[in-house]
């Protein structure tokens, strides 16, 4: 069984060792580039550095040391991957319960005789070597690229943060273990996941600048303790307390879990609402827009829009509100940051940093947004949705016509409110962004979004299990070739194999034409393919 | 007078010998067919064939005269189906899934009829898809194969899950829908699932047709298995000596055999006996095809088929 629990997780493995082995040995090869090789430029870049991480203290620790590559890649790297870890925990928690209970598999592994006690602690045993492999192959890929970059890593300090790393991994997700005891489906166990494992990642994150919550941090958040593990910086110190208290409170909740799932019926919640007693209904629902094509889609999807409409306009208008701090942090400093953000070029500096913060990490959500929808329909054709759908009177090239129309509406809705929200926000604070600008570098976003759709949308017609996966890694390579390219300084031809530099930064620099033919055309062709592979492929479990 | 379903040399080679091979096939316009086989025989693969859902590597199918892949979608305004199994339709209610499918059909469906199956089965829509249990999935899944009152109806094994009383009321709507036009292919793999509702059952194993007979004709292949238990010496020469009866073995008090056809000989035989206990077992259709058929899987050919019965070479 520990075997079988691995190897469901091996997706997660797979992706979480490309992000942490890329991702680090990027950051410790950017080093040199970003900071300098002389004593002062890495001064300079330090003072920046640690003036600009103040400014973004929500989602980074705040930088300490970071002139040294030491102090950079806690800040950069082991500062960072707390996140990208917690959706890791979220996504391996809910399918690790609720998921593998909705396709039956708990069920056949309880009827062998495993009790859940020890189903849960087999599977939390298994996602804990996962942790483990993660953290050592990112170590690893931090040490050799500070290696070849000439610089040198303190071993056993990076030995102690992967351990630390490990210790919340692993909390994390006993955390998630824990919370989808209380809900019944997959869905509902990853929005309560995510959501409370945010709160405890934002309570801590914002305790660094308001005081008032560093209390209540320390007593509910994990991350906490993890932030108080600094080795690989001059200076920094390995608390073994806290990292003993994130391992032993995993252990914990993981043994809760499995109390609480030996509590409750299999399928179930562990705190079931009485339901409302109810005369049945014998008749249709009579909602008109459940029999329209699109808007049938949308509705049912509702709610995972809304949330994503949410989200993402909520992020725009924060980013307007810090946009006018950064670039007064900007215009104060002199330096390489200053130098690079002028290449985004524009008459007004905060308009310019607006469009390059922004524009830049919301193509990166949106193309999560259309692998999200990909994945969907890749699950509705493996589970037989399609099939019902062409029992009906249903041409196949309508199907793919109507994901590509509910995917524009769904990204125009999406990008619209965020923009709007954007420049509500911008204007709040007296930065005037030019709307009909705005509005292009908005209205170019949708065949941004749509290529990824279209590449989707092609691939779930012919490969439909390894359609996320693909899509997956060409928006994370193509994210890391824009965020480090500029600063390798590497050629311009390998920088245009990203998909992000289509689009380029139409808010500061008009539409890119070129760019936005070529997402044109790969929005024409993989709808295209995506149609013709639907007319000839075979449908059915 | 055109056929419902009329299919010619229609194969699907999925290699290995698996798939369905060279089925000639005929379903008159108001016939109720019952399709047979045991798991894996190509049930499900001619009627994804009838579906469109996957395509033939050679032959053709057709349904009322429009070519089941050609003019799929015009078939599919005729036809109502029901899959082996529904698709996850997650948090829906069953009142939006209804109201869904029926939008896919452009409206089409019969209120009134919704409401009578939903009562007759009482399915109650107002359920959320993920809490209902295997058999009102079920039930949902023949809702929504017969609420637009469909010319043809293509039926996958749609009483799995369905417990008796439920099997009854959905026989009494397959009558009613004969009655009301219908045509309609019942895909099964239990015998006497069938036999209360079809004037005809084809037969299908390994990917071939192997039989398609009227119902009475079926008798030859038919048998059940009796055990008797006797108060005192069970009558043994009567019993071996009674019409359609054999495979005789007795055991103390004990007889099993086997009886072909009617029952009637073997009650005869044992009316002077002090009976304690009988009882009777229908094989399943593997079981009648071991028996039946040669143990090697070699059974008559399509070709032989076709020759016996003339409906199954198209005429």
């Amino acid at each position: 069984m520990f075997r079988i629990g691995l190897r469901m997780q091996r997706l997660g493995i797979i992706g979480m060792a490309f992000f942490g082995v890329v991702g680090g040995a990027v950051q410790a090869f950017a080093f040199n580039s970003a900071a300098g090789t002389t004593e002062a430029a890495r001064q300079a870049f330090a003072q920046q550095m640690t003036v600009l991480g103040q400014q973004i203290s929500y989602l980074l620790p705040v930088p300490v040391g970071v002139d040294t590559i030491g102090g950079y890649l806690q800040w950069r790297v082991y500062g960072g991957y707390p996140f990208v870890v917690l959706i890791w925990a979220v996504l391996s928690a809910s399918g690790a319960t609720r998921g593998d209970e909705e396709k039956g598999l708990v069920e056949v592994w309880l009827a062998k005789g495993v009790s859940r006690l020890w189903y849960v602690l087999v599977r939390f045993a298994a996602f804990g070597l996962a942790a483990m492999s993660f953290a050592a192959g990112m170590g690893a890929a931090v040490y050799l690229g500070a290696a070849a970059t000439g610089n040198t890593l303190d071993l056993l300090a990076l030995v102690e943060i992967s351990v630390a790393m490990v210790g919340l991994i692993l909390v994390l997700y006993a955390i998630g273990l824990v919370l989808a005891q209380l809900v019944s489906t997959r869905g509902a166990a990853a929005g309560l996941i995510g959501g409370v494992l945010t709160v405890l990642f934002l309570v801590n994150s914002l305790s660094r600048t308001v005081d008032s919550l560093r209390p209540i941090a320390r007593v509910v958040s994990p991350f906490y303790y993890y932030d108080l593990n600094t080795p690989l910086r001059a200076g920094g110190t390995f608390d073994v307390a806290a990292t003993a208290g994130l391992f032993g409170s995993a252990v914990v909740l993981a043994v809760l879990a499995a109390v609480l799932m030996q509590r409750r019926d299999l399928g179930s919640a562990l705190i079931r609402r009485r339901p409302r007693t109810r005369p049945p209904v014998y008749r249709p629902d009579p909602n008109p827009l459940l029999r329209f094509p699109v808007v049938e889609s949308l509705y049912e999807h509702r709610v995972g829009l809304l949330a994503w409409t949410l989200g993402t306009a909520i992020g725009a208008a924060y980013f307007a509100s810090v946009g006018k701090q950064i670039v007064d942090l900007v215009t104060s400093t002199q330096g390489s940051l200053r130098a690079y953000l002028a290449l985004v070029g524009h008459h007004d500096l905060y308009v310019s940093l607006t469009g390059f913060f922004w524009f830049g990490f919301f193509q990166l959500i949106l193309a999560i947004y259309a692998i999200t929808q990909v994945a969907r329909w890749a699950s509705e054709d493996n589970e037989g949705r399609l099939e019902m759908e062409l029992s009906a009177p249903v041409p196949r090239w309508r199907v793919v016509l109507e994901r590509a129309v509910t995917l524009l509406v769904s990204l125009t809705i999406l990008i619209g409110v965020s923009s709007a929200a954007l420049y509500v926000a911008a204007h709040q604070i007296n930065i005037e962004v030019p709307s009909g600008d705005l509005f292009i570098a908005s209205l170019a976003l949708i065949p941004f979004g749509t290529t990824f759709g279209a590449v989707g949308a092609a691939l779930a017609s012919r490969v439909p299990r390894a359609t996320v996966a693909v899509l997956v890694t060409i928006a994370g390579l193509s994210y890391l070739l824009v965020q480090i390219g500029p600063i390798l300084k590497w050629p311009d031809w390998v920088l245009k194999l990203s998909v992000f530099t289509l689009y380029g930064n139409p808010l500061t620099d008009g539409v890119k034409w070129d760019g936005l033919g070529e997402m044109l055309t790969i929005c024409v062709l993989g709808f295209g393919l995506a149609t013709i592979l639907m007319q000839r492929r075979e449908v059915g479990r | 007078m055109t056929a419902a379903i009329k299919t010619q040399g229609l194969t699907k080679d999925f290699g290995n010998n698996r798939g369905l091979f060279d089925l000639n096939l005929e379903v008159a316009d108001g016939e109720v067919l019952g399709y047979l086989g045991p798991n894996g025989a190509g049930k499900t693969t001619t009627i994804r064939l009838l579906m469109d859902l996957i395509h033939a590597t050679s032959g053709t199918a057709t349904i009322f005269g429009l070519d089941s892949h050609r003019d799929a979608v015009e078939v599919k305004k005729l036809v109502g189906y029901v899959p082996g199994e529904l698709p996850n339709f997650g948090g829906l209610r069953g009142k939006q899934i209804v109201s869904y499918m029926a939008g896919l059909r452009g409206g089409q469906i019969d209120e009134p009829l919704v409401e009578d199956i939903c009562k007759r089965f009482d399915i109650d829509l107002g359920q959320r898809f993920r809490e209902y249990s295997r058999g009102n999935k079920q039930k949902l899944a023949i809702l929504l194969g017969f609420m637009h009152r469909p010319r043809l109806l293509i039926l996958d094994e749609p009483t799995g899950g369905l417990d008796p009383l439920n099997q009854q009321e959905f026989n009494k709507l397959v009558r009613e829908m004969r009655d009301g036009g219908a045509t309609i292919f019942l895909s099964s793999h239990i015998l006497s699932e069938v036999e209360h509702i079809s004037d005809r059952v084809a037969i299908i194993r390994e990917g071939r047709l192997v039989r398609l007979s009227r119902l009475d004709e079926l008798h030859d292949i038919r048998f059940h298995q009796v055990e008797i238990v006797f108060a005192g010496d069970p009558p043994l020469a009567a019993i071996k000596a009674a019409d359609g009866v054999d495979q005789v073995e007795a055991e103390d008090h004990r007889v099993h055999c086997v009886v072909r056809g009617t029952f009637e000989p073997l009650i005869k035989a044992i009316a002077d006996a002090h009976v304690v206990n009988l009882s009777s077992h229908e094989p399943s259709l593997e079981e009648v095809f071991l028996t039946y058929y040669r143990a090697d899987g070699t059974g008559p050919s399509s070709a032989e088929i076709s020759a016996d019965t003339p409906a199954a070479s198209g005429d």
